[in-house]
């Protein structure tokens, strides 16, 4: 299994560090792997459970994410959290 | 350690504050008890400890607060990694299990739609802080010696083997309590009983934690959807696909 990091899976295609950002994940938005051109879409209707949790977590680290993210001076995941639409 | 008798012994360790031996007005100069500090400060002398609880407490405390962290990272892999887990430290249930839908193309041309299980915790940063340096900065003041007499006779028994000499001396217990930080001139001076700072960082991923997200890794799979699943799926999505069975 290739080594990845918090935040990404092995793509389920070509084996390669796929990142899954979470905002993306919510959304419903695909996430497609730069190595392959694989699509993944979450499955709302099936994961309800697992994405009202992902969705629970990451409302609560949103704050924690916003000052990550404005003391390194990016926008990060604060800035993808308000194009959210839920 | 000099000559002085422990009631003389009253000498503030030096932890930056440069004083000289019995020098200060840190209470312990007239008498070396603990009750004789000023009287317009709370007394800092409260509980005379031994040296090494007085050092140890501190210490104490920062393995304390490490196994705090890992207690709390415990609880989010188990609110968050798992089913039907709250806060509450019984057995593991299943793996919580987000649902992506991926199409694939076989070897005979067709597409096939193709359901991939991923575990939450393998999507998440999983927080685990450990300390990882701390400076402790002590200030405190003996207030006395003592030879311990139940280790006297051990200790007698190592000495006749060893060298007698400048520090073939039997070792005391040193009593001592936290004290002020005295600076020249500066008669607010604060209690400055102890001095910590600590520099926190996410810790390296502990053995257990390793073994547990490759477990998570593995049980990505993938399935092909059937025609049912796929058809009650597409109605909610709205995007109906081609199948090709
Ligand atoms: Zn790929």
């Amino acid at each position: 299994m290739t080594a990845t990091q918090p935040g990404e899976i092995p793509c389920p295609s070509c084996s390669r560090p796929l990142p899954l950002p979470v905002a993306a994940v919510l959304s419903g938005q695909p996430i497609v792997c730069a190595g392959c051109g694989l699509e993944l879409t979450a499955q709302r209707e099936t994961s309800r459970e697992a994405l009202d949790a992902l969705g629970r977590w990451y409302e609560e680290t949103g704050a924690a994410r916003d000052m990550a993210a404005s003391a390194a001076g990016t926008g990060g995941e604060g800035a993808a959290k308000k194009q959210r639409s839920r | 350690m000099s000559d002085e008798t422990p009631e003389d012994a009253a000498v503030p360790v030096p932890a930056g504050n440069g004083e000289p031996p019995g020098g200060g007005d840190d209470g312990g100069g007239s008498s070396g008890g603990p009750s004789s500090s000023r009287g317009d400060l709370p007394d800092p002398q409260g509980s005379v400890l031994s040296l090494a609880q007085l050092i140890g407490a501190p210490i104490h405390a920062l393995v304390d607060a490490e196994a705090q962290s890992a207690m709390a990272t415990a609880r989010f892999i188990r609110s968050v990694g798992f089913v039907g887990n709250g806060d509450g430290m019984g057995e593991l249930g299943d793996l919580q299990m987000a649902r992506f839908k991926r199409r694939r193309s076989n070897a005979d041309g067709s597409d096939e739609e193709v359901e991939v299980q991923i575990p939450l915790l393998s999507m998440l940063p999983i927080p685990a802080l450990q300390i990882k340096d701390a400076e402790l900065d002590y200030t405190v003041k003996i207030i006395q010696t003592e030879a311990l007499p139940q280790r006297q006779a051990e200790i007698n028994q190592l000495m006749t083997t060893k060298r007698q000499g400048p520090l073939g001396e039997p070792p005391a217990t040193l009593r001592a309590a936290f004290a002020r930080e005295q600076r020249p001139g500066d008669r607010r001076s604060v209690d400055m009983l102890l001095k910590m700072k600590l520099r926190i960082e996410q810790a390296d991923m502990p053995a257990g934690l390793a073994q547990l997200l490759a477990l998570a890794g593995e049980s990505t799979g993938q399935k092909a959807v059937t025609a049912t699943e796929s058809e009650e799926a597409q109605s909610e999505d709205g995007t109906r696909e081609s199948k090709d069975d």
